[in-house]
């Protein structure tokens, strides 16, 4: 009888044990590492260089990760809640084509998206093609937007979709009951979505935001492939540099650290809401 | 002017016609509830005149406007929903102010509105709670109160008392209807409990299949309900069926199948028509003195004690009937005894 | 007069959803048009002569002209090949993991479901980097078995996430009443939860498959420069050829598309807001 009660206390654990030894030796080991080596010189000393040079070769690239992923989180969720409670309110013949087509840039490798961007947006491209046709620009002199502008609509265009699914899946959490109410004591379209639909689907809208937020200034892909070594470039393409050319990983991980920084900021406030939730009671 | 007026009035979902054809008016101040069966199209009748839905053919006027095709937000309707629909998010006070505020109303005004409300449906001291820590009842309240608050010209109700155990429903129902009384607001209520629309009502409109068969008084459809599906949904009914001998005004010489004479009344019945004629428990009488019309021998099948009163089923040929007489008399099980059927009560019906 | 409203609301929605189209469509079709260019100079509204030239080339039926370019058809051979063994890695992985997740009571369950949703939820490049030090070391750096381990650690996140789901959906009674008429666990597993566990398992299996094939950042550190996959071929010839980058890109694209076809039936908005990831 014991026998058998200790193997089913053993079971669960040796069910885990392969997944977990593989997250410990590939990620938690080298996640580790990450950290360590940002503090530790040739001789195993504790040290702040690496993070003095981060900061001071690389200032304004950390500036311009931050700001870039922020805002493209930002232009993305705006359009996600609009066409999320335009999914969940809308009865026309138009919405079920509406919501084919909109899920199509889920399924586009960040690679491709990012050759997609290359010739969308090059200064023969697509786009300037598009843009010349309406007059809109000069033909000799053709808009460069393998900068932010690229990043920008290169990460709405993908990650937008993404966050439409998580947002609608909160706004379909509202019964209908609680949306025909408002509008029985005389709630337009606008007020009701920020009066109920939005403070409802708070939590989905929060990790949403999380989500795109972290991804966005993980993303090696796009950047390297879109702006490369360009000023400013991202953090992710100048840890690349910094390992590939010189062969430093001590910079290149206090930068690293730098970014697990801005998204753990963001992680914490993420995890707060998830508790949150939990405890919020919705009809 | 009728506050409300629905003139042909149709709805159809793909193959089905939920609502057909439906014309019917509501008088100022009164309590008018649609009555029946779940799919009988009372709902979608409701969501109709509250904009939720908008009609296939047919109008509906709220007053003087044709407001068919006008947005729910647009109507001056307040609605009570069947789940209460109190936004989980706000206070109670903001459920309530929140219609008050859409309208620009002043700070002042809305918290002296949403207090007097709150009074009218005895939940003073409430504006600070959340739904979530409210009773049924309390919750059902609350959202009177959210639609009372805008004075509407007209109150719907989807079946408010559903979600509640049948004691609190049965106290619920004369809150209603004495606070209806009190404000005088044109009210139409959907339910599909009959005890509860022959309580609350003025005018009871009974629905079946997307169509109106009857609009009354609770009396006048007790007692004289226009056909067989009326007489079966409200009340205990009996039927006995049987031929139509003879017509004489308002009365109507049946012959059942197995040569029983009833005389009952009758409306647009002629002679030949096959009937069902309804027998309520409260006309069947014991019969007394000399033999007289309606008077048969009945059989004792079985019995239920029911307190003060005793539930009997009794044969008259090859029908059954349920009788519920006072206790004092104590019938055995297989007992013959002679009955009275009142002719002047009982209703020979069509189909 | 609402009539009026109905057709303006109506147009407003149409010019909506044709922008929608070619937002979505015009950076696709960009790469269509590149992929048959055999010369397109600006400012041109179209290719001046177009042709099946570079995809000759790109399907190695065609001698290229540039140097050192490797055919599309090797790089898809790679791709699918570490694809399908990091596939078959991570089910037998994540399969008990995800039902001893979804039936046990774990201690620091949430802590431990965190841990595997990390790699994505932080930046993985850094880590990338890390693990091609190690790897180094362990002399695979451009080896196929590097970069399917590469590919394996950040795939268990949707594998885990996905299997613990999809068992957690099947009532513990169903396993239970297998186990009354006498099956073992073993055989209640087999004939019981396995088949009905199949779809998500199924989806499960295609994430990390598309996952794997798709994969840029770890093969780039760690493959490289021996594993071409099609994400390097694609990255690595967008810089001087861009007719046969941009039909790497369309062969990339073909297995997502054809498994988002099939995957629309479980992608349900209600399932991914009630997973709250």
């Amino acid at each position: 009888m014991n026998k058998v009660n200790v193997i089913k206390k053993i079971l669960p654990f040796t069910l885990i044990l392969p997944s977990f030894l593989v997250m410990l030796f590939l990620y938690l080991y080298p996640f580790a590492l990450s950290i360590l080596k940002s503090f530790m010189d040739d001789q195993g000393r504790f040290t702040l260089k690496y993070y003095e040079e981060a900061f001071s070769s690389y200032k304004q690239d950390i500036f311009f990760s931050f700001w870039i992923s922020l805002l493209s989180m930002f232009v993305s969720t705006f359009i996600a809640i609009i066409l999320a409670a335009y999914l969940r309110l809308s009865n026309t013949p138009f919405k079920p084509i509406i919501n084919s087509i909109y899920r199509f840039p889920l399924f586009i490798p960040m690679v491709v998206v990012a050759q997609m961007m290359r010739t969308f947006l090059a200064p023969h491209g697509l786009l300037n093609l598009m843009l010349l046709q309406m007059g809109l620009i000069n033909i000799d002199y053709p808009p460069w937007f393998f900068d932010w502008k690229g990043m920008l609509i290169g990460f709405v265009w993908k990650q937008t979709p993404f966050m439409v699914l998580i947002i609608l899946g909160g706004f379909q959490m509202i019964d209908d009951s609680l949306i025909e109410a408002a509008r029985c004591v005389g709630a337009n379209i606008f007020k009701m979505l920020v009066n109920i639909m939005l403070p409802l689907a708070r939590a989905s809208i929060a990790i949403a935001m999380i989500l795109i937020f972290a991804s966005n200034i993980s993303t090696f892909t796009l950047p390297y492939m879109l702006i490369g070594g360009a000023t400013p470039t991202t953090i992710t393409v100048d840890i690349a540099h910094r390992v590939t050319y010189f062969g430093d990983w001590g910079t290149a991980n206090a930068l690293g650290v730098v970014s697990y920084l801005m998204v753990g900021a963001f992680a914490i406030y993420y995890l707060r809401e998830v508790v949150r939730r939990s405890v919020y009671v919705q009809e | 002017m009728p506050p409300v007026r629905l003139v042909n009035l149709t709805k159809k979902f793909k193959e089905v016609t939920a609502v057909d054809h439906i014309n019917l008016e509501v008088k100022h101040g009164e309590i008018l509830t649609l009555l029946g069966p779940s799919g009988c199209g009372k709902t979608t009748t409701l969501r109709m005149i509250a904009g939720l839905l908008i009609p296939d053919e047919g109008e509906v006027y709220i007053g003087d406007t044709d407001v068919t095709h006008l947005p729910p937000e647009k109507r001056n309707i307040g609605m009570v929903f069947q789940s209460y629909a109190l936004w989980p998010h706000m206070t109670v006070f903001d459920n309530i102010a929140f219609g008050l505020k859409l309208r620009k109303l002043p700070k002042s005004n809305i918290r002296s509105k949403v207090k007097e409300v709150l009074e009218l449906v005895r939940l003073e001291g409430f504006e600070n709670r959340y739904p979530r820590q409210l009773s049924g009842g309390q919750q059902q309240r609350v959202a009177l109160a959210r639609a009372l608050v805008l004075e509407p010209q007209v109150l719907l109700l989807d079946e408010p008392l559903s979600n509640l155990d049948a004691k609190l429903r049965e106290e619920m129902r004369f809150e209603i209807r004495d606070l209806q009384r009190k404000l005088s607001i044109t009210t139409i209520y959907v339910t599909h409990d009959q005890a509860e629309a022959l309580a609350l009502s003025d005018r009871i409109a009974i629905m079946n299949q997307g169509k109106i068969m009857q609009v009354g008084k609770p009396e006048d459809i007790y007692e004289k309900p226009a056909n067989v599906f009326v007489a079966s949904f409200i009340g205990i009914g009996n039927f006995i069926e049987g031929v139509v001998e003879k017509i004489d005004d308002n009365t109507a010489l049946v012959r059942t199948e197995e040569g029983l004479m009833l005389k009952a009344q009758s409306i647009n019945v002629t002679k030949g028509d096959k009937v069902k004629v309804l027998v309520r428990p409260s006309h069947i009488r014991l019969a007394e003195g000399e033999t007289q019309d309606n008077v048969f021998e009945a059989t004792i099948l079985k019995k239920t004690y029911l307190g003060d009163e005793i539930d009997y089923r009794i044969t008259i040929g090859n029908n059954t009937l349920r009788m519920i007489l006072p206790n004092d008399i104590n019938f055995k099980v297989n007992e013959k005894i002679r009955i009275w059927l009142d002719p002047k009560k009982i209703m020979a019906l069509k189909g | 007069m609402y009539r009026s409203r109905v057709l303006i609301s109506r147009s407003i929605e149409l010019i909506a959803l044709i922008f929608l189209f070619f937002w979505i469509f015009a950076p696709f079709s960009g790469l269509v048009l590149w992929s048959v260019a055999i010369r397109w100079y600006w400012p041109s509204y179209l290719p001046q002569e177009i042709g099946l030239d570079y995809w000759l080339q790109a399907l190695g039926l065609k001698k290229s002209l540039a140097i050192g370019a490797v055919s599309i058809i090797d790089a898809l051979r790679t791709s699918v090949f570490i694809a399908l063994t990091v596939v078959v890695l991570a089910m037998i992985i994540s399969l008990p993991a995800g039902y001893a997740f979804a039936r046990y009571d774990i201690p620091f369950k949430g802590i431990l479901l965190f841990l595997y949703l990390m790699p994505q939820a932080f930046p993985q490049q850094p880590v990338f980097v890390n693990l091609m030090a190690i790897f180094y070391k362990l002399d695979l750096v451009g080896t196929l078995q590097g970069v399917v381990l590469a590919h394996l650690m950040p795939s268990l996140v949707y594998a885990i996430w996905i299997t613990t789901a999809t068992f957690k959906s099947i009532p513990p009674e169903l396993e239970e009443a297998a186990r009354v008429s006498g099956a073992n666990p073993l055989r209640t597993f087999m004939r019981v939860t396995l088949p009905l566990a199949a779809p998500g398992l199924l989806a499960s299996a295609v994430f990390v498959f598309l996952y794997s094939l798709d994969e840029f950042t770890g093969t780039f550190f760690i493959g490289l420069p021996f594993v071409i996959t099609l994400p390097m071929l694609l990255y690595s010839s967008s810089g001087y050829n861009m007719q046969f980058a941009s039909a790497t890109a369309i062969v990339l694209m073909v297995p997502s598309i054809v498994f988002m076809l099939i995957i629309e039936r479980f992608l349900k908005a209600e399932y991914l807001g009630g997973m709250g990831a």
